[in-house]
């Protein structure tokens, strides 16, 4: 693969990852008015807005960062499973993905719910509280992935030491 | 002729990785024992019960908020 290759692959997967960390962010700014706001019209549009931002970028967002990080791995010289902050990237990714999936719906309700009607001050209480904390959990968790890709902490899998073994014994043979 | 042996563990894996079976035998402790703020099923009877503030308009039936 060529270098021009590479680095559009890189772009692109830096742009979904960190477009992914904004929308995340756009998403938890909007959990502060939803849960504390005294006008009805605030929490409705919040969570009308944030069940907007969740399927329309954060999803979308979290599919291209996982496609754009794998194929990323594949052509560099880093690969999946080499190195251990790829590795546990990868590992991040899929989980976060999984459960973001897995969260869409309680978010789809509570926007659902505010696009008819005023919402109580209590009413969905333990799923509005749940979505703020699945968002506060998810900056976490991509600012740590962010902060691996940047440092790129040492340490390489057995697989990886065994395939850089290969490498230099071609390369010698 | 023997391989070299591979390089040992960073410290930092072996606490990264101590950290995510620990979050993730929260995470799946919470939601096995229903003790998660959003347990599997608990937002439908929630919704049932909720107190309407002011049913201005009918909420619509399913899907998404936007078409």
């Amino acid at each position: 693969m060529s270098a021009g290759w590479r680095k559009l692959g890189l772009t692109l997967h830096v742009t979904a990852s960190v477009g992914w960390l904004g929308a995340v962010l756009g998403f938890l700014a909007l959990t502060l008015p939803a849960l504390r706001s005294e006008h009805l019209q605030v929490v409705r549009s919040a969570y009308v807005s944030m069940d907007i931002i969740a399927r329309f970028a954060i999803l979308p967002l979290c599919i291209a960062s996982l496609v754009t990080g794998v194929f990323q791995s594949l052509i560099s010289k880093w690969g999946l499973i080499q190195h251990y902050w790829v590795a546990f990237k990868l590992l991040m990714n899929v989980l976060s993905s999984a459960v973001l999936v897995g969260h869409m719906r309680p978010i789809a309700e509570v926007g659902r719910a505010a696009l008819g009607r005023n919402l109580a001050r209590g009413e969905l209480s333990n799923v509005r509280l749940q979505i703020a904390v699945d968002a506060c959990a998810a900056v976490v968790v991509l600012l740590i992935a962010t902060g691996l890709a940047i440092y790129k902490p040492p340490g390489i899998t057995s697989y990886g030491w065994r395939k850089q073994l290969a490498r230099q014994r071609a390369s010698t043979a | 002729m023997a391989n070299p042996a591979a390089p040992p563990t960073p410290r930092w894996v072996k606490v990264f990785g101590a950290l995510a079976v620990l979050l993730l035998a929260l995470f799946v402790a919470l939601h096995v024992s229903g003790r998660s703020p959003h347990g599997h099923g608990a937002h439908a009877s929630q919704a049932d019960d909720a107190t309407h503030a002011d049913a201005a308009e009918p909420a619509p039936a399913k899907g998404s908020v936007v078409p």
